[in-house]
């Protein structure tokens, strides 16, 4: 069942080790380790919630589109963190650390979903992403006013 | 004001963080759960204020732009599945996870911040490519996602 293998991923306790891992990584003091840690045990409830809301054998479509949405929202959220660092790295030297864990965590997760998900899936999904924002731009609305 | 300063003023908000958590009293949340609430409030302040920063150079108003697109659309689907999550465990259980509705009520809070700094028609759009991709409700979807493509999963 497509559930049960999602609640896998929730209970093995794999990303919990992988952000502990990546905090000590990274050089995370205490209250980055700690928010760090939040943040992939939110990712797995989150995983969770959607197994166990979604888990009669009639959900399985439904539920497989959704992780597919899932892993989008995810892959935004790498995109932005990433972005996020390339600045910092540029502007600074160096990106922020905190930012380079949950970065990495993100990515981590994002794997895992990926290992469900047909591969012609994901490469849809990143196409329809890509061209959903390439040609979005700021400067009718800083001229224009917010609409 | 540019663009980067739009957002540094609504993600530096002292009421951001507030209203997400004052959810918890509205829902009954206990302690724990309040607590996973502010969590998540002071993660999406932080998303906020890090883009704004990060990308507050003039030079980098479109890809600044874009970015914040790529957060909006990142909420849009985090709205959608704990939606989606509410309305299952509505018709199955009758009683739908207080933490998961607070967590889609936090979501849109933060999306309804964020999209006056968007065209609206943009977030029309990218809507719609939400609610498909789930729904197959589109042509192009429809043939890619229809069951005979779930068969291909490696689960199925």
């Amino acid at each position: 069942m497509f559930a049960g293998q999602l609640l896998i991923i929730t209970e093995d306790g794999v990303t919990h080790v992988a952000a502990g891992q990546c905090a000590l990584d990274v050089g995370l003091d205490a209250h980055d380790t700690a928010m760090l840690r939040d943040y992939a045990a939110a990712r797995m409830a989150a995983i969770r919630d959607l197994a166990t809301a979604m888990s009669e054998p009639d959900d399985e479509i439904e539920l497989y589109r959704t992780l597919a949405a899932f892993w989008l929202e995810l892959r935004f959220e790498w995109q932005r963190n990433n972005e996020i660092m390339n600045y910092q790295t540029v502007l600074r030297g160096a990106a922020e650390p905190r930012v380079v864990a949950e970065g990495a965590v993100g990515s981590f997760v994002l794997a895992r979903i990926e290992t469900l998900l047909d591969p012609s899936h994901l490469e849809l999904l990143t196409r329809y992403a890509l061209e959903l924002l390439e040609n979005e731009r700021a400067s009718a609305l800083l001229t224009d006013g917010v609409s | 004001m540019t663009l980067a300063e739009q957002l540094a003023t609504i993600a530096s908000d002292e009421q951001f963080v507030l209203e997400l958590v004052g959810l918890a009293t509205t829902l009954q949340l206990d302690d724990t759960d309040t607590a996973f609430l502010r969590a998540y409030a002071v993660r999406k302040q932080l998303a906020l204020t890090g883009l704004a920063r990060a990308l507050g150079d003039a030079g980098s108003e479109d890809e600044l732009y874009r970015c914040l697109a790529g957060a909006w659309l990142e909420q849009r689907f985090e709205w959608q599945r704990c939606n989606m999550v509410v309305n299952y465990q509505a018709v199955r259980t009758g009683e739908p996870h207080a933490l998961t509705m607070a967590i889609a009520a936090a979501c849109s809070n933060v999306m309804q911040r964020v999209e006056a700094l968007l065209h609206a028609e943009d977030r029309e759009r990218w809507s719609a490519f939400a609610v498909e991709l789930i729904t197959g409700a589109s042509d192009d979807l429809t043939s890619r996602w229809g069951d005979e493509t779930i068969s291909l999963s490696p689960l199925s």
